[in-house]
């Protein structure tokens, strides 16, 4: 017997509107699951993201998890989205405030070093950083949360094709969890996942393992 | 009246009913929220706000005070010499200081100054992601960033209408002073004599609704604008034009309960 999926999206959709939109989707996931969500832009691709985050409430259909409730769940996005009054270090911080101080501050250093960042660039603000590194500090702020359902928005857009590889390689859940990265270019974001679903806007969306899709949509592209 | 004008008068009466009613509903929420958030404050970001919003604004409070305070004794300088009450105009001036003109006039400096400030950077937190980002990682973005904002803004105006107070009371002697040639003992005997703390107080009580009606406008605007850049600009505007209805309205309904 297959087991229960994670998370169940029975017809969810947002209606069109300016934070964007989302045509009806059914999508099961399980534990342990790493999905790749791919399409144009204006597919509804950030809209998906922001449902599975809790962000947005679907205008219909409904999104079932497990037992009922969501585990806890971090997202980082498109753009870094740090707070430019804080250094890295407090950014990473912000939602540790619940630990110790000690024991929030050993999780951010080491969230922020698992990234690449070092010591020295941990007072640093964030418009004092390159791009490449406000994105590996907003990728540590969702590390270290420790939550088991992690999605990431567009992780490597605007960077080289270099620091994209870095940085696609430090995006991780625990095993229990989920994994969800969307990219209108996943490029080398394809290997961290298992999952592909493309949506494109007026046709159905399309999920199956990842090489099947990858092919499809690279020949689309 | 046809079915279709019945339903054309029912949108244009019901659209702005709703409308009204969501933004109040909005700003209840956001006020409720703010207030059970009051006592686990962060005390970091609230000192900054207190610096930024309170001390920053000193200055401009200090010339705004000041030029007020002259001004009520030039004002009324001529009708006191002509009627020969000079001993009244410590009365006057600190009368007209404290319970209206330093009040007013602090909210409304404040509400051009910080306000509109405030309500661009938090439409500019909604356009960066700062605030979904905070909530998406489970934190209360209204505890983390706005309460220490609204309570530190409300805090400003208190502190900065308490400042303007003792430069107004200045400047009105010197002025006195200076314009009538009264001196400034007999200025300070003829305030004391008729005016009391209850007075300042007073003054300061309206300040402190002026304070949240500031904090709570600059505060909705940014929330309430568009996530892009335009949403930025009008949020600054929604919030200035808000907090001086909101002040002039106080201003009459306290002034009247007093």
């Amino acid at each position: 017997m297959a087991a229960a999926p994670l998370v169940a999206l029975k017809g969810a959709a947002v209606a069109p509107g300016p934070a964007g939109a989302l045509a009806p989707l059914d999508l099961s996931l399980s534990a342990g699951a790493r999905l790749l969500v791919t399409g144009p832009s204006g597919s509804g691709k950030t809209t998906l993201l922001k449902l599975l985050a809790g962000l947005r409430r679907p205008t219909a259909g409904r999104i079932d998890w497990a037992g009922g409730r969501a585990p806890a769940r971090a997202m980082a996005f498109e753009r870094d989205a740090l707070l430019d009054s804080e250094s890295l270090l407090e950014n990473v911080l912000l939602h540790l405030r619940r630990l110790p101080r000690e024991a929030a501050l050993a999780r951010g250093r080491a969230a922020l070093r698992s990234v690449g960042l070092a010591a020295s660039d941990e007072e640093k603000r964030p418009q004092e950083l390159s791009g490449g590194m406000r994105k590996r500090a907003g990728i540590a702020r969702a590390l270290a949360s420790g939550a088991p359902v992690r999605i990431f928005d567009e992780p490597a857009a605007g960077l080289d094709p270099v620091t994209a590889r870095e940085i696609g390689a430090l995006l991780s859940a625990p095993a229990e969890g989920l994994l969800v990265v969307g990219a209108a270019d996943p490029g080398p974001l394809w290997e961290l996942v298992d999952l592909g679903l493309v949506l494109e806007p007026g046709r159905p969306a399309r999920l199956g393992p990842r090489d099947v899709i990858r092919a499809r949509w690279e020949t689309l592209t | 009246m046809t079915d279709r004008a019945l339903v054309a008068a029912g949108r244009a009466v019901g659209r702005p009913l709703v409308g009204w009613l969501r933004a109040a509903g909005a700003l209840a929420l956001l006020a409720g929220r703010s207030a059970t958030a009051l006592g686990s404050l962060d005390g970091r970001e609230l000192a900054r706000i207190l610096a930024w919003d309170g001390a920053q604004s000193l200055g401009l409070v200090a010339i705004t005070a000041a030029l007020a305070g002259a001004l009520v004794v030039v004002q009324t300088g001529f009708f006191i010499r002509q009627l020969g009450v000079l001993g009244l105009l410590g009365w006057g001036a600190g009368y007209a200081s404290l319970r209206e003109v330093c009040p007013l006039l602090v909210a409304l400096v404040y509400a051009g100054r910080v306000g509109a400030a405030r309500a661009a950077e938090v439409a500019a937190l909604r356009a960066g992601e700062q605030l979904p980002a905070l909530e998406a990682l489970g934190v209360d973005s209204v505890r983390a960033l706005l309460a220490p904002r609204l309570w530190g803004m409300a805090a400003s105006v208190l502190l900065l209408t308490a400042f303007g107070d003792v430069v107004a009371l200045a400047a009105a002697a010197l002025a006195a002073r200076g314009w009538l040639g009264l001196p400034v003992l007999e200025f300070w005997r003829s305030m004391r004599r008729s005016l009391g703390p209850r007075d300042a107080a007073l003054g300061l009580e309206k300040s402190a609704a002026f304070g949240l009606a500031i904090a709570l406008s600059a505060l909705r605007a940014g929330l309430a604008a568009p996530a892009n850049g335009r949403g930025v600009g009008q949020a600054a505007r929604a919030a200035v034009v808000h907090a001086i209805g909101w002040i002039l309205l106080l201003d009459v309904l306290l002034t009247g309960g007093m």
